[in-house]
């Protein structure tokens, strides 16, 4: 039987598969080092918020440009 | 008949805005809550209109949050640090316990809501919703036609997929 903290792992990890996964990494790579740093932050976290910090964003205006021009997925 | 309000936060808000019934919200709830904290985060076009439209028209009001409710929200953010998974954020936090104080769904994408509601009892009573499961509840109102046809709708306006 699965434990509720083996089930918020995995589901965790999934999450990340899919943010990954959906990644434009061609374009990612093209980006200058704040914001590319940031994008791999929030893949990797699903952190949207410390992402932002890092790429000195508004919460939307980072959340928008990951999903508009980065097409990163991501799920819940 | 009672009224059903509900209480959004970033994560559901910046995915919500970018569908385009967006609107059929209100045809659900009678009123939509936006935290400062919320609100302080949001710069963009999009999200802003639809705020400010709905401000305008009494469909969405924004709450303050006092001493309390912030202490409460730091003990949810505290609580869901050590899990496995992302804890729940301030901003998230203060929607859970406004859900509670006010009697009111939840309305959010952030996993560590959901998980504070399986750690914490005292949350474990508030209702609690995804996209998915607002699209679902509008569906069984009658107001989406086809559930599946338009949750692949909102998942390509989103870009957001559930588990």
């Amino acid at each position: 039987m699965e434990s509720i903290y083996e089930r918020l792992a995995r589901f965790a990890e999934e999450a990340r598969e899919v943010r990954r996964r959906t990644a434009n990494w061609e374009f990612i790579k093209t980006l200058p080092p704040k914001l590319r740093i940031a994008i791999e932050y929030y893949i990797e976290t699903g952190d949207f918020r410390e992402g932002a910090r890092l790429a000195e964003m508004a919460v939307d205006e980072f959340l928008y440009f990951v999903k508009d021009k980065a097409n990163v997925y991501d799920m819940s | 008949m009672q009224s059903i309000n509900a209480i959004m936060d970033t994560s559901f808000l910046i995915d919500w805005v970018k569908y385009d019934k967006r609107d059929l919200i209100f045809n659900y709830y009678d009123l939509i809550f936006i935290t400062e904290s919320v609100l302080n985060e949001i710069r963009t076009e999009t999200p802003l209109l639809w705020i400010s439209e709905g401000l305008a028209k009494g469909r969405i009001k924004v709450l303050e949050e006092d001493k309390e409710v912030r202490r409460k929200a730091l003990l949810i953010v505290e609580a869901t640090r050590g899990l496995p998974i992302r804890s729940a954020d301030y901003p998230e936090a203060v929607c859970l316990v406004f859900g509670k104080e006010l009697r009111v769904d939840v309305l959010t994408e952030n996993g560590g809501v959901f998980a504070a509601k399986e750690f914490l009892s005292e949350y474990k009573d508030v209702k609690v919703y995804r996209g998915i499961d607002l699209l679902y509840l509008l569906y069984k109102k009658g107001l989406l036609s086809d559930f599946i046809s338009e949750l692949k709708t909102y998942i390509k306006f989103t870009k957001h997929t559930y588990s």
